[in-house]
């Protein structure tokens, strides 16, 4: 498909292996623990244990984690597809196992569910359920945190509502520190995007003055360009990469058109030895066990 | 005694010298805002032009602890600002646990100014609709500073309907609370003005009315003394500068009469855009208006 394109877009050859070795285990064993919760969340859905709406993204973990390590302790803003985010910024997990399952102890007691998470101890901001909302806010919350880095997550989808591009144009005008992610699956719901629009989300951020990348998930490469970014904020990356799983809920339609999960993995290998990288696997399953065991 | 404009001008200045901020479009513009903008550049934020992300922008403030101030220089602009007015702002605190407490200046303006079917009109009972925020109608000195007051002790977020008609007004507007009267007139925002001047006439006829202003619609809230008039009363008009059907006078009448068995009538506006000429303005009902409903009634 023509979308198998994007998989190597805007990669640096041989950039893993610049890469300090201990640095790429916490890179992988945070991607891991969010594709085995979410592998979890999966299975519970399936046994309708969970709340009907729920949004996972298998097959995205590299995007969250990418931006994590050099943007940890910034305010996050994620939307509706936020189990990511929540998790690469350290969010509670129980906290979001139990707001999956509605229950009390859940981090909106039970009552907004997987479009709506949140952890405020953490910085991680909720999200209202309205697609790009929390790009707006996010520019409000940079106007009296001043100083404050902020991380802005939001679809390819989003970023066509019109608050969305007007909020990113003021972004420059107010200088704000923050970075924006675009987590590019080529499809709103299931309209591709050539079929909603001509132009390119790089192209206008720039057109805006912002700095912006159009880059592909790979997770050392997010890293590179969020640490070259984060001094000169406002910024935006877009970051293409492909989900597992249907738009919503645990379905699944066809195969990705890559897997970088796998690909990571590959990569890896040149880094690791093949028992570091399943222990890290099996490390991280275990974890994610644990954490829905009821 | 300092007329509303002064009150609002002065309160926003001392809440911006503390450190917050103020948000809207061309606040610094032509006339500040009906000169209720306080002239200085600390605090002042001055948005694009763009109306939903402006909101946005003014309810990520909010969630910061900026305790912003959005300016609507019309209420007509609320349709475009409503959303992360109502489905963010107004669900925080419920859904998330925190709080966003965003103060919402929705100034409306009289038909008759020509704003015809654009910028006239009055659009709070769509927003007393939504849980999760304060809807409040002031009119004088003292309605202002006691809602700023109640907003800066609160964690919610405030819809606050001004009119236009209000910021030269430097008295305040009492109830008109009669023993004897078997009728009453609660009325809401710039309805106040032509129902003080309805009673006038009606009184020169010897027919006393009491009045009961009402400026909390969300939470609806009447005093005892309100409370004791409206039980007291046979017949009780509500009228209001917004339009009847789903309004606030309508639900304020249906609340009543269900709660005290009285005959309720509402008052409000005509069910049609209003238009630039003058045979088709649709403002504030009129005195005559008042009287001939209450004729009718």
């Amino acid at each position: 498909m023509e979308r198998k394109k994007f998989s190597n877009l805007g990669e640096i050859k041989n950039l893993e292996l610049k890469y300090p070795k201990l640095y790429s285990k916490k890179i992988f064993y945070k991607m891991c623990k969010i594709r085995f919760f979410e592998e979890e969340v999966k299975e519970a859905h399936k046994k309708k244990l969970t709340t009907p709406l729920v949004y996972l993204s298998i097959g995205q973990e590299a995007v969250s984690t990418g931006v994590s390590f050099q943007m940890q302790g910034s305010y996050v803003l994620a939307q509706h597809r936020g189990h990511g985010p929540y998790l690469a910024f350290n969010g509670n997990p129980l906290s979001l196992r139990d707001e999956l399952l509605g229950l009390k102890s859940g981090c909106c007691g039970g009552k907004g569910g997987s479009p709506m998470i949140h952890d405020i101890k953490k910085k991680i901001i909720g999200h209202c359920g309205l697609i790009g909302d929390q790009v707006p806010v996010a520019i409000g919350l940079g106007l009296v945190k001043k100083g404050k880095k902020i991380v802005c997550f939001f679809g390819d989808g989003a970023a066509e509502e019109d608050y969305v591009l007007a909020a990113l144009s003021y972004a420059t005008q107010n200088n704000s520190q923050i970075l924006f992610i675009c987590d590019d699956n080529d499809l709103s719901v299931l309209t591709p995007t050539k079929d909603r629009r001509k132009w390119r989300l790089t192209d206008v951020a720039k057109s805006f003055g912002l700095n912006a990348v159009d880059i592909t998930d790979d997770p050392w490469l997010i890293d590179y360009w969020t640490k070259k970014f984060k001094n000169f904020l406002p910024a935006l990356i877009n970051i293409r990469t492909c989900r597992d799983v249907w738009h919503v809920g645990s379905g699944k339609d066809n195969s990705l058109d890559w897997n970088r999960f796998e690909i990571t993995k590959k990569k890896l290998s040149r880094i690791l030895k093949k028992d570091e990288i399943f222990e890290i696997e099996r490390i991280s399953k275990l974890w994610a066990k644990k954490v829905w065991k009821m | 005694m300092e007329n509303v404009a002064e009150i609002i001008r002065s309160l926003t200045k001392k809440h911006l010298d503390k450190g917050s901020i103020i948000i809207g479009q061309c606040l610094t513009a032509v006339g500040w805002v009906q000169n209720t903008i306080p002239d200085q550049k600390k605090g002042i934020v001055e948005l694009s032009m763009t109306d939903t992300a402006g909101a946005g922008i003014a309810v990520g403030a909010a969630i910061g602890g900026g305790r912003p101030i959005l300016v609507l220089r019309f209420q007509s602009l609320l349709w475009l600002n409503s959303s992360p007015i109502v489905m963010h702002a107004a669900k925080c605190k419920e859904i998330f646990g925190y709080s966003c407490p965003i103060y919402v200046r929705a100034i409306a303006s009289e038909s008759d100014s020509g704003q015809g079917p654009i910028h006239a009109n009055t659009y709070h009972s769509i927003f007393a609709h939504m849980p999760g925020i304060v809807v409040v109608c002031p009119m004088t000195p003292r309605e202002f500073k006691t809602v700023w007051k109640k907003y800066l002790n609160s964690d919610d977020p405030f819809l606050v309907s001004e009119h236009r008609s209000s910021y030269r007004i430097n008295y305040e507007i009492n109830d008109i609370i009669n023993q004897n009267n078997a009728t009453t007139i609660i009325a809401i925002s710039s309805a106040r003005l032509e129902t003080l001047k309805a009673i006038e006439i009606l009184k020169k006829k010897k027919f006393d009315v009491n009045l009961i202003n009402l400026v909390w619609i969300k939470p609806f809230t009447l005093s005892k003394s309100q409370i004791d008039c409206v039980k007291r009363s046979k017949k009780i008009l509500i009228v209001d500068n917004s339009y009847e059907f789903c309004g606030v006078a309508n639900t304020v009448a249906q609340m009543i009469s269900r709660k005290f068995k009285c005959k309720t009538e509402v008052l409000g506006l005509r069910e049609y855009s209003p238009g630039v000429a003058k045979r088709f303005e649709n403002g504030t009902p009129t005195a005559n208006q008042i009287i001939k409903k209450l004729k009718s009634f």
